[in-house]
């Protein structure tokens, strides 16, 4: 039986992603800091244990989603420890991956016969840890059948579109500001923010082909999509390849949505924008012009095998990025075609550059659009600032 | 011996994330040392050996390659029971500590 929106009931919750947690056990205060280091970086929470006692007594409390365990340590040492993890229910399932120096080779036999999934050789490179740790994490979930659970609930869930967008006061962190009108009631345009950690977000601009009822149920799902799959054990491209996966499932035959994402990294200036069939994004840094983000991927939700466009920026404090739909540069009443609305959106951004972000947006749509005109589409646009 | 910017950036880190690093290996090193050099006194050569295990690690991780390759030194003469050249190789170790806490 189909419910009408507007008698929807109350919807189910979605349940909320704990942020990525590493224990990392090692007896030499600086490897455990250098590992602690590199890991946040990338966004993981951190947890450290100098001892074996300790390192069971966490991992049984704070159930970590890896572990890092050094072999060679004073009193109990690591082969006690992960003999314990795997004799306990609550830990057993636990990744452990050993660290190991070139003379105590031999025991990495004896480290996978009770458990370890891989080990590592010291000195290390924090670079290599870091792919083993993604590489690891990845298997451990793969395990649990994630797409197809996250399918499987997705299409159980109902809410309202207007509820699910995330307003910039909710996180100020994020630095963004917004703009959006939407055609109808269930706008066909979607926007979404996601603190994957303090420093690191995620901002995506998508857009839906058609407008019609079920988007609002598709935004859901979307934003659910986010939430699980934008986690630093992803690079941005295989979150948005996680994504179409889903949304091949799921989408109604012959809809589709093209977006743009946008990975921040504020801690290493670090930009990572994911193109799927979407207008350029354009990049305004703080001492040079505004420029066009051109780069072309595939659409999302048709095709199984998909390339995105992708491109890397390193970028600054003050530099800007923006993020849109199409209804805000195209216009057939105005018979503004592609090419004349790039340029004009590039100097419609570089007059706002002194402006503060929070008035961007309405300013931008403002010189854009004339707003005696009736909208032919859902207009958005979203204003980072770096 | 290179920057702690260079050094740091070999690791993928800031160099004030690598500061912090080196001060912290400032510290234990020196504990490492001072431990080796009261069981070198004491005879002790398995006691010099795990210290030097420790402070061989340690470089070895923050890429401090020359302070890290007199410690592997020491720590395998030490493990043969050769404690002769230590006194020697005790100067070297702390000589080299002196020069990186010259990079901050």
């Amino acid at each position: 039986m189909q419910e009408s929106p507007d008698q929807a009931t109350a919807p189910a919750p979605i349940p909320d992603r704990k942020g990525l947690t590493i224990l990392v056990v090692d007896d030499s205060p600086i490897n455990v800091r250098l590992l602690e280091t590199a890991l946040s970086k990338e966004g993981y929470d951190v947890l450290t244990a100098e001892n074996g006692p300790a390192a069971r007594d966490i991992a049984a409390t704070s159930r970590p989603d890896l572990i890092l365990l050094d072999i060679m340590m004073p009193g109990e040492d690591g082969f006690a420890v992960i003999r314990f993890l795997k004799n306990n229910t609550t830990t057993t399932s636990i990744p452990v991956i050993f660290l190991t120096g070139v003379s105590e080779i031999e025991s990495k036999i004896e480290g996978f016969e009770l458990g370890a999934v891989d080990y590592i050789l010291k000195p290390f490179h924090p670079r290599e840890v870091l792919a083993r740790v993604r590489l690891h994490l990845k298997l451990s979930i793969a395990t649990n059948s994630l797409i197809a659970s996250q399918a499987q609930k997705l299409r159980q869930v109902r809410k309202a579109q207007t509820q699910l967008l995330v307003s910039p006061q909710t996180l100020p962190d994020a630095r963004f500001a917004v703009y959006y009108e939407s055609l109808q009631e269930a706008g066909g345009d979607f926007y979404d923010v996601i603190p994957i950690s303090r420093d690191i977000h995620g901002y995506l601009v998508a857009d839906f082909s058609g407008h019609d009822i079920s988007t609002s149920y598709l935004t859901a799902s979307i934003k659910a999509l986010m939430k699980q799959n934008c986690t630093p054990i992803y690079q941005p491209q295989e979150s948005m390849k996680l994504i179409n996966d889903v949304l091949v499932e799921i989408l109604p035959d012959g809809k589709y949505l093209t977006a743009c994402y946008a990975h921040l990294n504020r801690k290493t200036g670090r930009l990572t924008l994911i193109n799927a069939g979407h207008p350029p994004a354009v990049y305004v840094p703080a001492d040079g012009p505004a420029q066009l983000i051109r780069t072309e991927g595939d659409i999302l939700g048709i095709f199984q095998d998909v390339i995105f466009g992708r491109e890397v920026l390193t970028v600054h404090p003050g530099d800007r990025l923006y993020l849109y739909s199409d209804g805000l540069v195209e216009s057939s009443a105005d018979r503004v075609v592609w090419t004349e609305g790039a340029e004009r959106l590039i100097s419609a951004c570089e007059s706002v550059r002194n402006l503060p972000l929070a008035q961007v947006p309405d300013q931008i749509r403002r010189l854009l659009l004339n707003p005696s005109d009736p909208p032919e589409d859902d207009i958005l646009l979203m204003g980072i600032e770096i | 011996m290179a920057d702690l910017k260079t050094l740091g950036a070999y690791l993928g880190l800031e160099e004030e994330d690598f500061r912090e690093l080196t001060q912290l290996f400032l510290e234990t090193a020196q504990e490492d040392i001072t431990k080796m050099e009261t069981t070198f006194t004491s005879g002790d050569a398995r006691g010099v050996m795990e210290a030097a295990h420790r402070l061989k690690g340690a470089a070895g991780n923050l890429g401090f390659a020359a302070i890290a390759e007199k410690a592997g030194d020491a720590e395998r003469q030490s493990n043969a029971g050769d404690l002769a050249g230590m006194e020697g190789l005790l100067e070297t170790l702390k000589s080299e500590l002196d020069q990186i806490r010259h990079l901050l």
